[in-house]
C-alpha cells in the first residue's frame, strides 16, 4: 500500500498501564493505516486490545496509569506531539467517536440535542438556534423520526437503537474525517444491527469519511470492512483486503476465528484456551499456546515479523517464513473444513 | 404519578408534618405547668390576695378554661396567622422579636450558605478527579476534620487562638456597627469560617465519592472524544449527575446547621441572632417567645425537606416519582 | 449451639447443631445473658421496694444481708439509679452478642481483623474506643468524683501557671504573680475548684452511657420497624415508613429544648428524647437491607419449608443485616455526643451532671486565663466523635468490598 495518500498513519503504537500488579502492555508496537474513505476493521476477541488501541489514537486512554507511546499521524501531522488544546480540536473535528453501550456513553442528565450540539459550542462557536437546526437536521439523517421533537429528549426516553442513531450523530456533527467505531452494534439487537451498519454504510458515502471499525464480530466485518486488522494479545495477527482474509485466512489465529461464526451450520465451541496473562505475555507468537500447529520456533524471539504472502496480505506467523512449508498452516484450514473435529483432536 | 401531583403531594406531607409538630407543642403547653399562672398566684400571695382567685382571673383571660379542642383551635389559628403573642422578657410581640434577630441570623447564613455550596461541591469533584493523590487525602482530611470537630467547641478554639492569644478577630459581635461595612465583614469571618467548615465536611465527601463513580463514566470518554475541556467535563458532566445525590445531602446539611450548630455559634460569639433568642427564650422562661422561636425553627426545618425534594425532581431527569 | 467450633463446614456435628434448639440447650450467649441479667434485675427490684430514697443501694443492701463490714472494708457504697442498670444490661449484652461470638469463632474473628487492620485509623480509633470503654467503666472505682472547693479554683495543669490574681489560693508554688500546676491536679481545677482529669473520667462514664444506651433503643426501633416493614409490605409498610419519614424530620433538638424547658433536663430524658427520635436512618437502611435480603431465594425456600414470619425475620433477615446496622449505629453515636456537649455547652443540660459537655460549659466564662478547663474535655470529645467516625467508615469498607472495588477502578 502507498504510504502517501493515507489518512491516518498509526506507526509502533504501544499502550502500556502502570497497575498494582506491575506494568500491563494492552497494545505492543501497532502498526496500521486508514486510507481517505476506507473502512477498517479490527478484530479480534475481547480482552485482545482492540479498543485500547484505538482510544490510543486520540489519547482518549487515561495518562497515568496509561502510557501511550508510538507516532500517530493524521495527514501527516503528529497527534502524539500536540498539545492539548491542538489534541481537543483534533478530537471534535477530525476524529470522532462511538462507542459500545449507547446507554452509557451518554450523560443521562441532558438531553440528546443538547449533547449532540455540545462539540459545535465548545469548538466553533455556533450561534444556539443554527447549532439547534444542525442537531435537527443530523438526528433526521440518522434516521430518527420526528426528530426536531426527540432533539429534547433525554437518553432514557430513547431505545437502543435510537441511542445510537443519536451517538452518530453526536460524532457527526463536526463533520469528521474519520470515525472511530469501537463496537457500536454489539450491544443491539440483531435487525436493529443491520440497521445501524446499513446506516454507517450511507453516511460513509455521503460525507467521504473513513471509517475504523472495531469488532469481534467477523459477520460484521464482512458487511462493512474494506480492509481488515486481526489482532490478538496487543499483537497484530494477519492483515489485508477483506476478500483476502475471508477468502483465504492465513494465521491460524484467524482460521480459529472464522471457525467461530456460527452459521457455518454446526456447533462452535469457541477457541479452546484462553488469553495470555497480559502481564506476563509468552515469548515468541502469543498465539503459540492455543495454536494446533505451535512448534518450538513460535515459543522464542519475538512475535514474528508480518510477511506479506500476497500483495497487501500480512501474515505474523512463522510457517510463512523461509524455510518452513506454509501448508501445513494452510492445508489444515481446508482439513478443519471437512472435518471439525480435527482440531480438538490435535489439541493438547 | 405525574411531576406535578408528586410535588402537591410533597407539599401536602409538608404541611401535615407541621400540623403534627404544631399539635405536639400545643400538647406539650397544655400539660404542663404554666409559668404564667404561677407567676400570678405568686404576685397574689405576695400582694396579700387570694392567689386561686388570681389564678382564675388569668385562666379566663387567657381562655385556659375553654375545652380542649376550643384552646386547640384558637392556639392552631394564632399559629399560622402568625399571632405568637408577646415576650414577656422583650416587651414587644414575639414576631418582632423574632424578625429583629433573624436580622443578625441572615448576616452570617448568607454567606456561609453560598459558600458551603460553592466550596463542597467544588472540592470534592477535585478531590476525585485526584483520586488517592496527597492532594485528594489533603482534601479529604480537611473535610473529616471539619465534619468531626464540634462546631462549637471549634468556634471556641478560633476564638482563643485568633481572638484572645492573636487580637486579630474581635471575641464577640458588635451590633453597633453598620451591616454593610468592613469591620461588620470582619467580625463575621470567624462564625462563617466555622459553619462552613462544618457543612462542607459531610457534602464534600458525598461529592467525592458520588462523582467518582463518574469521573470513569463512559460519557466522560464521549466527552473527551467529543474535545471538551477537562474543566467542561467536571463542571458539567460530572457535576450535573453528582448534584442528585449531592443536593441532598448538602441542603440536609444546611438545615440541620442552621438549625443546630448556629443556635451554638451565636452562643460562642454572641450574635443576638435566632438561635441566641431561643436560648435566651428558654433561660428566660419567657413561653411565648420559646414557642415562636420553635416553631420558626421547625417550620424552617420542614420547608428544608420539601425543597430537597423539589430540587430532586428538577436536577434528574430520570426520577420515577413512584418510587417515592 | 456448642461451645467448641468446628473449624470446617464438613466437621461440624449436624446432629449436636439440630439438637441444640432445645431450651436446655440454650446457645452460651444466652445463659450468660440470664446468668448476669437476673440479678441485674433482682438488685433493681430491691432498690425499687426495699431501698428509701436517701439511702444507698449498696450500704443498705449490707444491712440486709448483714455484710455491712465487708461491704465498708471493700468500700462498696455504690448507689445505682435508673439509667444504671440500663447500662449495666447493655454492656451485658454488648459483652456476650458482640465479643463472645467474636471469641467463639477465632476463625472468622481473624479473617475479619486481617480485613481491618489495613485501615490504619481505623486501628487507632479502636484503640481508642476501647481505651475510653475501659475508663469509662473502671475509672469511676479508683477515682472519686472530684468535688468543689472553692479554695482550689482555676489551679493550672502540671507545667502550666496562671496569674495568681485569677485564684484564691495556689496549691503548687506560687512565684512572681504566677501559680505553677502540680501533680496534685495535672490537668488542673475547674472555677468551682473540681479536679478537671477527675470530671473528664466520670464524663467518661456518661459519655459511655449515652453511646450504648442510645444504641440499645436505636437498634430495638429501628430493627423492628425496618424489618417489620420490609416483610410485611402492604398498608404496613406505608404506614411505618411515613411515620419514619416523620422521624426523620423531626427538629429533634429543637423538640427537646421544649422538653427541657417545661420538665427541666436530665440525662435520662436526653437519651429517651433523642433515641426516640433517631432511629428513622435505622429503619430506612434496614428496611432497604432487608428487602434485598428477603429477595434472596433462601428467605423464599424458609418460607416455602413453614418457618414462621417471626422465625425468618429473627433468624434470617436480622443476621444478614447486621452487619449493616452496626455500621449504622456507629456512624449514629457522635451525634449523641455531639448534641449532649451542645446542649450542657449551651446551659440546657444537667447541670449536675459530670460530662464532659458540663466540663465545657464550665469554663466557658474563664477560657481568656484557664482555657485548659474547655481544651483537654474538647479535644477527648473531638477525638471519641472522629474515632466513632473512622470506625464506622471503616466498618462501611469493610462490609461493602464492592464500593471499594469501584473506587479502584
Amino acid at each position: 500500500m502507498s504510504v502517501n495518500d493515507n489518512l491516518l498513519e498509526v506507526k509502533n503504537l504501544t499502550t502500556e498501564f502502570r497497575t498494582d500488579n506491575g506494568m500491563l502492555t494492552a497494545v505492543d508496537a501497532v502498526d496500521f493505516s486508514i486510507g481517505e474513505g476506507e473502512t477498517v476493521c479490527i478484530v479480534g476477541e475481547s480482552g485482545s486490545g482492540k479498543t485500547v488501541a484505538t482510544e490510543s489514537i486520540t489519547g482518549l486512554v487515561k495518562e497515568p496509569p496509561g502510557k501511550v507511546s508510538g507516532t500517530v499521524e493524521l495527514e501527516g501531522k503528529d497527534l502524539q506531539s500536540m498539545n492539548k488544546k491542538e489534541l481537543r480540536q483534533v478530537r471534535g473535528d477530525n476524529i470522532a467517536h462511538i462507542f459500545q453501550n449507547p446507554q452509557e456513553a451518554m450523560n443521562h442528565c441532558y438531553s440528546i440535542g443538547w449533547q449532540i450540539t455540545e462539540a459545535l459550542q465548545v469548538h466553533q462557536d455556533v450561534p444556539d438556534d443554527e447549532a439547534r437546526k444542525r442537531g435537527i437536521d443530523l438526528l433526521e439523517r440518522v434516521g430518527l423520526a420526528n426528530a426536531s421533537a426527540r432533539f429534547d429528549d433525554y437518553p432514557h426516553e430513547l431505545s437502543g437503537g435510537q441511542k445510537q442513531r443519536a451517538m452518530i450523530a453526536m460524532a457527526l456533527v463536526g463533520n469528521p474525517d474519520l470515525l472511530i467505531a469501537d463496537e457500536p452494534t454489539t450491544a443491539l439487537d440483531v435487525t436493529v444491527q443491520a440497521q445501524i451498519l446499513k446506516l454507517l454504510n450511507e453516511l460513509q458515502e455521503d460525507y467521504g469519511m473513513s471509517i475504523l471499525f472495531v469488532t469481534h464480530d467477523l459477520g460484521v466485518v464482512a458487511e462493512i470492512a474494506d480492509r481488515v486488522v486481526v489482532m490478538y494479545a496487543g499483537k497484530v495477527m494477519e492483515r489485508g483486503d477483506v476478500f483476502d482474509i475471508f477468502e483465504e485466512p492465513s494465521h491460524p489465529y484467524t482460521q480459529a476465528l472464522m471457525e467461530c461464526i456460527p452459521d457455518k451450520g454446526r456447533e462452535t465451541d469457541g477457541i479452546p484456551g484462553t488469553l495470555p496473562n497480559p502481564y506476563n505475555t509468552p515469548d515468541g507468537c502469543r498465539f503459540a499456546p492455543r495454536c494446533d500447529h505451535a512448534n518450538e520456533d513460535c515459543t522464542i524471539g519475538d512475535q514474528p515479523e508480518e510477511i506479506e504472502i500476497e500483495r497487501n496480505h500480512e501474515v505474523s506467523c512463522v510457517y510463512y517464513q523461509s524455510g518452513y512449508d506454509s501448508s501445513v498452516v494452510r492445508d489444515s484450514e481446508l482439513e478443519s473444513d471437512s472435518s471439525s473435529t480435527e482440531m480438538g483432536a490435535t489439541d493438547d | 404519578m405525574g411531576m406535578a401531583q408528586y410535588i402537591s403531594a410533597r407539599i401536602v406531607y409538608a404541611v401535615v408534618v407541621s400540623m403534627i409538630i404544631v399539635t405536639a407543642s400545643f400538647l406539650l403547653l397544655y400539660f404542663s405547668p404554666n409559668p404564667n399562672i404561677q407567676a400570678a398566684a405568686q404576685q397574689a400571695a405576695l400582694g396579700g390576695e387570694n392567689p386561686e382567685e388570681a389564678v382564675e382571673r388569668v385562666k379566663e383571660a387567657r381562655g385556659l378554661n375553654d375545652p380542649i379542642h376550643v384552646q386547640y383551635m384558637q392556639f392552631v389559628e394564632n399559629v399560622y396567622t402568625l399571632d405568637w403573642g408577646w415576650s414577656e422578657t422583650r416587651s414587644e410581640p414575639v414576631t418582632d422579636a423574632i424578625v429583629s434577630s433573624f436580622k443578625y441570623t441572615a448576616q452570617y447564613s448568607v454567606p456561609w450558605t453560598v459558600l458551603s455550596v460553592l466550596i463542597a461541591p467544588t472540592l470534592g469533584i477535585y478531590s476525585a478527579s485526584r483520586m488517592y493523590t496527597w492532594k485528594d487525602h489533603l482534601a479529604t482530611g480537611f473535610a473529616f476534620f471539619g465534619y468531626a470537630i464540634p462546631n462549637f467547641f471549634f468556634a471556641i478554639l478560633l476564638v482563643l487562638v485568633f481572638g484572645v492569644w492573636f487580637e486579630i478577630f474581635p471575641i464577640t459581635y458588635d451590633t453597633t456597627v453598620p451591616i454593610l461595612s468592613l469591620e461588620n465583614a470582619w467580625q463575621l469571618v470567624l462564625p462563617v469560617f466555622v459553619l462552613v467548615t462544618g457543612s462542607i465536611g459531610g457534602t464534600m465527601r458525598v461529592a467525592r465519592n458520588e462523582s467518582a463513580e463518574f469521573m470513569n463514566a463512559d460519557f466522560m470518554k464521549t466527552a473527551k472524544a467529543k474535545g471538551v475541556k477537562p474543566t467542561r467535563r467536571y463542571t458539567h458532566h460530572v457535576l450535573r449527575p453528582t448534584l442528585v445525590p449531592l443536593s441532598t445531602s448538602l441542603v440536609s446539611a444546611l438545615f440541620a446547621l442552621f438549625v443546630g450548630a448556629s443556635v451554638l455559634v451565636e452562643e460562642v460569639f454572641a450574635i443576638p441572632g435566632l438561635g441566641r433568642l431561643l436560648v435566651q427564650s428558654i433561660i428566660s422562661q419567657d413561653t411565648s417567645l420559646v414557642l415562636g422561636t420553635t416553631l420558626v425553627f421547625t417550620f424552617v426545618g420542614v420547608v428544608g425537606n420539601l425543597v430537597e425534594d423539589l430540587v430532586f425532581t428538577m436536577i434528574d431527569p430520570r426520577i420515577s416519582y413512584d418510587d417515592r | 449451639m456448642a461451645t467448641e467450633q468446628p473449624d470446617t463446614f464438613d466437621e461440624v456435628n449436624w446432629e449436636s447443631v439440630r439438637s441444640s434448639s432445645g431450651i436446655v440447650n440454650l446457645a452460651l450467649k444466652t445463659k450468660l445473658m440470664l446468668i448476669t441479667t437476673l440479678p441485674l434485675l433482682a438488685l433493681w427490684l430491691y432498690d425499687r421496694v426495699a431501698v428509701g430514697q436517701r439511702e444507698k443501694t449498696f450500704v443498705q443492701l449490707g444491712k440486709d444481708l448483714g455484710l455491712s463490714g465487708p461491704f465498708e472494708t471493700l468500700g462498696l457504697t455504690w448507689n445505682p439509679a435508673g439509667l444504671d442498670y440500663i447500662f449495666i444490661f447493655t454492656i451485658f449484652l454488648f459483652a456476650f452478642y458482640m465479643i463472645l461470638p467474636l471469641y467463639e469463632n477465632p476463625r472468622m474473628t481473624r479473617y475479619y481483623w486481617k480485613e481491618f487492620k489495613r485501615n490504619r485509623p481505623a486501628v487507632v480509633s479502636l484503640v481508642w474506643l476501647a481505651f475510653v470503654f475501659v475508663v469509662g467503666i473502671i475509672g469511676p472505682l479508683f477515682i472519686d468524683k472530684p468535688e468543689p472547693d472553692i479554695l482550689k479554683s482555676f489551679q493550672p495543669p502540671v507545667y502550666a501557671t496562671v496569674d495568681t490574681a485569677n485564684i484564691v489560693q495556689c496549691v503548687g508554688e506560687a512565684s512572681g504573680g504566677t501559680c505553677q500546676g502540680t501533680w496534685q491536679h495535672p490537668l488542673g481545677t475547674t472555677g468551682s475548684g473540681r479536679d478537671v482529669l477527675a470530671f473528664m473520667v466520670h464524663g467518661t462514664t456518661i459519655t459511655m452511657k449515652i453511646a450504648f444506651i442510645t444504641t440499645l433503643i436505636v437498634a430495638l426501633i429501628g430493627i423492628s420497624v425496618g424489618t417489620i416493614s420490609a416483610y410485611s409490605g402492604g398498608w404496613v409498610d406505608e404506614t411505618l415508613m411515613r411515620m419514619t419519614d416523620i422521624v426523620l424530620a423531626f427538629p429533634t433538638l429543637i423538640f427537646f429544648l421544649m422538653i427541657t424547658y417545661i420538665y427541666g433536663a436530665s440525662l435520662g430524658l436526653f437519651i429517651v428524647i433523642f433515641a426516640t427520635f433517631a432511629w428513622g436512618g435505622a429503619a430506612r437502611y434496614i428496611r432497604s437491607k432487608a428487602l434485598s435480603v428477603a429477595e434472596e431465594e433462601f428467605i423464599d425456600a424458609t418460607r416455602i419449608s413453614g418457618a414462621s414470619r417471626y422465625r425468618v425475620v429473627r433468624r434470617h433477615i436480622v443476621p444478614n443485616t447486621a452487619s449493616s446496622i452496626i455500621t449504622n449505629l456507629t456512624l449514629l453515636v457522635p451525634g449523641f455526643l455531639l448534641a449532649e456537649a451542645q446542649l450542657s455547652f449551651l446551659g440546657l443540660g444537667d447541670a449536675g451532671l459530670l460530662s464532659w459537655g458540663q466540663l465545657i460549659a464550665s469554663g466557658r466564662s474563664s477560657l481568656e486565663y484557664a482555657p485548659w478547663i474547655i481544651l483537654a474535655p474538647g479535644f477527648i470529645l473531638f477525638f471519641t466523635i472522629l474515632a466513632f467516625n473512622f470506625l464506622g467508615d471503616a466498618l462501611l469498607d469493610a462490609l461493602n468490598p464492592e464500593a471499594e472495588s469501584e473506587a479502584e477502578k
